[in-house]
């Protein structure tokens, strides 16, 4: 009788060989719908085949250590990417970038530094050419650092014009930064919470009628020794222990999450505070109602990937693929008098046209539904399309008259509504001088070297021989170099209507830090704690709540002083000074020194946490700022040491992660922290 | 010595011509003929007390009232010996043979000095009230005291002066604090009204009496308390008296103030049982539910945060595929060209080992299976 098999497949009556094979390969099919499926086109960088041939000369002279051989075709890469009218090319900074990491140890820091810089105009708007400059300068020692100084400006300035690097900058430190934060904000409230936990479990004792709270005096003392009082005595600080753990712990269980229970935590204690600690409380609730909107900070580069504004803005700061074009037909499907998805794809076609008259027709046209929207980018570079297409075309030899005279309409048009820009004043200039207007060029020249601040000005000269030759149309790719690019408002496209600042979903860890609580409602909780800690710093003060008598370390309050003596007066204090006569000094130092071996044990928990988590113990023994400074650094460390490598990555700018294995970074924060905190301990041993 | 021949001038025994007190005319003549030896004096219950005399000092007085039981109600009072400290100097004494006081010394309870102290005053105090008895049966036994331990060392003039001084003082006080068990509480309200310690202008004396004061110690128990003694204690209050510092709390008063203290325990206890209800109840609550729990709907849902780690490995690799191809025009063969020339890091061989291209694997299966080994 056969077996009977409950497979759908006939599993039980393979052989062993076959049934692995079976086995494998449903796991590599079950593998394979769960893996990461990219498209071909996204491992491909795909560039103007001059520029892409270029780019391999750069890369492999660079690795030859041969700088002249590499100079020579960055300065070639430039000139086709500003003929070809591509703002940038990250991918090929990106792969300089690389070469240049891997090669900086061996070669001069100037060359190294005239490398960058000359590097600058593969990608002039990319801020990491810039910073890349700005290492190179520092290599050569202090003479670099003004340099390296002008070169992070205008680094930090490059990242207007580039918003993908921005925000990709911005989301990896908010990243790094909200690790930190988060632990600052849980261990400093824990922390704050537990050094006044006494204090307000001697508060919420005092709501029972009667019930001393404190053992002050010897009489006290002897008082304690009765049954009755111990029972009573000891259920008061059972109760009064179970209702500070219950406010500590029952939110957290209840699900309110770290956050709020912490706000809570800082709101309970808030009343007891030093100067100091109150603006920590204030700060770490602040900072608590700002975690959610960092939080949205590390989420969006996700988000701006998947806008047609970071599609549209890509197609005109970089080199728009047809990839992207295709994108963006789809989008100028569903809305087809889109100004800024028409003038994108109307770059697509100027960039892909290789200067030749059909691609550049294609661009007018689509350039054209700007201009009808009165769209400035789309007038500069109808304008320049223009240009391109009269020497294009170039009937009988000469550049077409009638799309020079369109050019110079809307070079007229965009210098006249929108004021006396650069790069129209220059293809105006070129126009002028095609047509063979040479005052007006002169004027125009003049206009543009009023409007510019660039050193170099030979680009004057250039002009006037170029528009000014005999066979301007065999001179295009020279003046097709000399036009620029109408200025493009990079942050309302990149950003669209999106709006940065707004709250995410959820927060990290599975929703521990906000538990059931609506995001939303953290910075309410926030600013409603802010108000509850002022209200409690004032209510504090009405109620005259327990404080520790800095002469004896007790505790004491205003209900307990007069309950025990009459007075507002520490009852310790006061017993000593009526003490019996036959009392020996000795026996009231033994007193004393039993009461401060509670505080002797704080001496010994605050150097152990401060040693174990720096800025715990700080926070633990009363001096926050110093604290709250160091579980920041650690936290950043810690982040640093945990993700090596920042999680936010430009693929479409990829430079490699040379210094992303063995990072210096975390190593010397690290070492700075415990060194401050070993030296925190040393210096208030005795305090 | 001369001072003191004058006494008998001075001594109220004199001046109303009423003879002095026994035990008075007996420390005095053993004072001015320079004897050494015990005084025996019967009290009521058949007890005696005995006071050892040596050149002209009283070195121990053996009397109910100074015994060591007297001793640890003082140290206990005052809060300086709990019950566990003085099995443990019972034990002591027995085991060393030596008496619960001295224990006491030497289990570290208690300083000498403390104790001699109280040895001292019980002694003073009880002598003093000797010293003011009419009718007393005292005889004495005049011989060499050496050998004799010295439990306290009491001037006989000063004795004397001060027993004079009492009788003096006696009718006056005895006025206002007709007896040691009367009690005495403060007269201003409960807070003082405000009043500030530091602005009390009282002696020294009267300012411990007043701050010890709280409507439930009776004289005697002030006069431990304080460590001034008795009489010193009814001096005070007499002095705060009049000054309307204090006021004798009467037995209606009492009776009130027991109703108040049986109503507040009360309240006390209520509140306790509210307050253990409400902690039981929070903690059963608190016990009954896990922190997983209310977290349990997020725990299962996607965290865009870890996605945003995990496709930092993806975009690596990525970013690496690209660089390489734009350097040597061809894609990579395998994870290690990539890592070698550090483009990616070693920890994204997984992330590389997952890149499907047109449905297969781009670094091959046997990659698929490195990286799953990496991810163990």
């Amino acid at each position: 009788m056969p077996n009977r098999c409950c497979c759908l497949v006939n599993f039980c009556t393979m052989r062993s060989s076959t049934r692995l094979l079976t086995i494998l390969m449903i796991l590599m099919v079950s593998l394979v719908a769960i893996a990461s499926a990219i498209r071909p086109s996204e491992m491909l960088v795909r560039l103007p085949e001059r520029i892409q041939s270029e780019t391999g000369t750069m890369l492999a002279s660079m690795w030859r250590r041969d700088l002249r051989a590499a100079k020579s075709a960055i300065a070639r890469i430039g000139e086709y990417r500003i003929e070809a009218q591509i703002p940038n090319l990250p991918a090929v900074a990106g792969a300089f970038l690389y070469r240049l990491r891997e090669i900086s140890e061996e070669i001069q820091p100037v060359a190294l530094a005239v490398l960058a810089q000359d590097a600058l105009i593969i990608a002039p708007d990319l801020p990491d050419m810039y910073f890349a400059l700005a290492g190179a300068h520092m290599k050569m020692g202090l003479e670099g650092i003004g340099p390296a100084t002008g070169a992070v400006i205008q680094g930090l300035q490059a990242h207007l014009r580039f918003p993908r690097t921005m925000i990709y900058r911005v989301a990896n430190v908010a990243f790094y930064g909200f690790g930190a934060l988060v632990l600052m904000v849980v261990m400093a409230g824990a922390m704050m919470f537990i050094r006044y936990r006494r204090l307000l479990t001697h508060d919420i004792s005092d709501f029972f009628p009667s019930a001393p709270a404190t053992i002050f005096s010897a009489m006290d003392v002897a008082k304690s020794k009765t049954a009755g009082f111990i029972v009573s005595n000891g259920l008061l600080r059972i109760i009064s222990s179970a209702f500070v753990l219950l406010l500590a712990v029952a939110p957290l269980v209840f699900g309110a999450g770290l956050l709020p229970t912490a706000v809570l935590w800082l709101i309970s204690i808030s009343a007891y505070t030093r100067r100091t600690e109150k603006l920590a409380v204030v700060l770490l609730i602040g900072t608590i109602g700002v975690l959610p909107i960092i939080g949205h900070l590390v989420l969006l580069p996700a988000e701006t990937d998947r806008t047609p504004g970071h599609r549209i803005w890509s197609c005109y700061r970089e080199y728009c693929t047809y990839e992207v074009g295709t994108d963006l037909v789809r989008m100028s499907i569903e809305r087809p008098n889109d100004v800024l998805i028409n003038t994108a794809l109307g770059n697509l076609e100027l960039q892909q046209s290789g200067n030749r008259s059909v691609g550049l027709e294609a661009a007018i046209a689509r350039f054209d539904i700007g201009v009808k929207a009165d769209f400035p980018v789309a007038i500069g570079l109808s304008a320049n399309s223009h240009v391109l297409k009269s020497l294009a075309d170039c009937p009988l030899g000469e550049p077409d008259k009638e799309h020079l005279r369109e050019a110079q309409r809307l070079y007229t048009s965009h210098i006249d509504k929108y004021g006396a820009e650069p790069a129209m004043l220059r293809g105006l200039a070129i126009v002028q001088g095609l047509l063979g207007e040479r005052d007006q060029m002169e004027a125009s020249l003049t206009d543009l070297l009023h409007a510019v601040n660039d050193d170099d000005l030979d680009f004057v000269a250039r002009i006037r021989t170029l528009s000014g030759g005999h066979a301007p149309c065999r001179q295009i790719g020279a003046l097709s170099a000399e036009i620029r690019p109408p200025s493009f408002p990079d942050q309302e496209v990149y950003f669209g209507n999106m709006n940065v600042f707004t709250l995410p979903s959820t927060l990290p860890w599975h929703g521990w830090l906000q538990g059931r609580i609506p995001i939303p409602w953290i910075p309410i909780i926030s600013i409603v704690g802010l108000i509850l800690v002022m209200a409690a710093w004032w209510v504090g003060k009405k109620l005259k709540l327990a404080t520790v008598c800095p002469r004896c370390n007790n505790i004491v309050c205003q209900s307990c002083n007069t309950r025990a003596s009459g007075y507002d007066y520490c009852p310790t204090c006061l017993f000593e000074q009526v003490k019996p006569a036959f009392l020996d000094p000795l026996d009231l130092i033994a007193i004393q020194q039993e009461r401060e071996s509670r505080s002797d044990l704080k001496k010994v928990v605050a150097p152990i946490l401060a040693i174990l988590l720096p800025g715990s113990g700080q926070v633990l023994s009363g001096r926050p700022v110093r604290g709250l400074l160091m579980l920041l650094i650690v936290g950043l460390a810690v982040g640093f040491v945990l993700h090596p490598a920042s999680p936010h990555i430009d693929a479409l700018a990829y430079a490699g992660v040379y210094g992303a294995e063995l990072p210096i970074g975390p190593p010397i924060l690290l070492i700075a922290v415990y060194t401050m905190t070993a030296l925190d301990v040393w210096l208030n041993r005795e305090k | 010595m001369n001072d003191f021949n004058n006494m008998s001038r001075t001594d109220p025994a004199n001046q109303q011509r009423r003879p002095a007190p026994p035990l008075f005319r007996e420390l005095l003549g053993a004072f001015k003929n320079g004897r050494n030896g015990t005084v025996t004096v019967s009290l009521d219950g058949g007890t005696v007390a005995s006071i050892s005399i040596d050149s002209g000092r009283v070195i121990q007085v053996t009397h109910p009232d100074t015994d060591t039981s007297k001793v640890l109600e003082i140290l206990s009072r005052i809060g300086l010996v709990g019950e566990k400290q003085i099995e443990k100097a019972t034990k002591l004494a027995r085991k060393h043979a030596i008496t619960l006081e001295d224990a006491l010394v030497k289990a570290g309870a208690v300083s000498a000095t403390t104790l001699g102290n109280i040895r001292e005053l019980l002694a003073r105090e009880a002598l003093l009230d000797l010293l003011m008895e009419r009718e007393l049966d005292v005889s004495a036994v005049w011989a060499s005291q050496r050998g004799t331990r010295a439990c306290c060392v009491l001037p006989i003039p000063y004795l004397l002066k001060s027993a004079n001084k009492r009788m003096e003082e006696h009718d006056d006080i005895r006025r206002v604090v007709p007896s040691g068990d009367i009690v005495f509480e403060k007269a201003l309200s409960k807070d003082l009204d405000g009043a500030k310690w530091e602005d009390l202008k009282l002696g020294p004396a009267q300012r411990q009496v007043f701050f010890f004061l709280d409507g439930q110690m009776s004289v005697a128990d002030l006069g431990i308390a304080t460590g001034q003694g008795q009489f010193a204690v009814e001096r005070s209050l007499k002095s705060l008296f009049e000054d309307g510092l204090v006021r004798k709390v009467v037995l209606g008063d009492e009776r009130t103030g027991k109703n108040a203290t049986r109503f507040s325990a009360f309240v006390r206890a209520l509140s306790f049982l509210i307050a253990i209800l409400i902690v039981m109840v929070g903690m059963a609550t608190v016990a009954g539910r896990t922190i997983s729990d209310p977290l349990g709907r997020e725990l299962g849902a996607r965290d865009p945060y870890r996605e945003v780690i995990d496709d930092a490995a993806m975009r690596r690799v990525l970013g690496a595929l690209r660089l390489h191809q734009l350097i040597f025009n061809r894609l990579p063969d395998d994870f290690e060209d990539m890592a070698a020339p550090k483009m990616v890091l070693r920890s994204d061989r997984r992330a590389a080992a997952m890149i499907t291209v047109d449905e297969s694997f781009l670094f091959g299966a046997k990659a698929v299976q490195v990286g799953e080994e990496d991810k163990d």
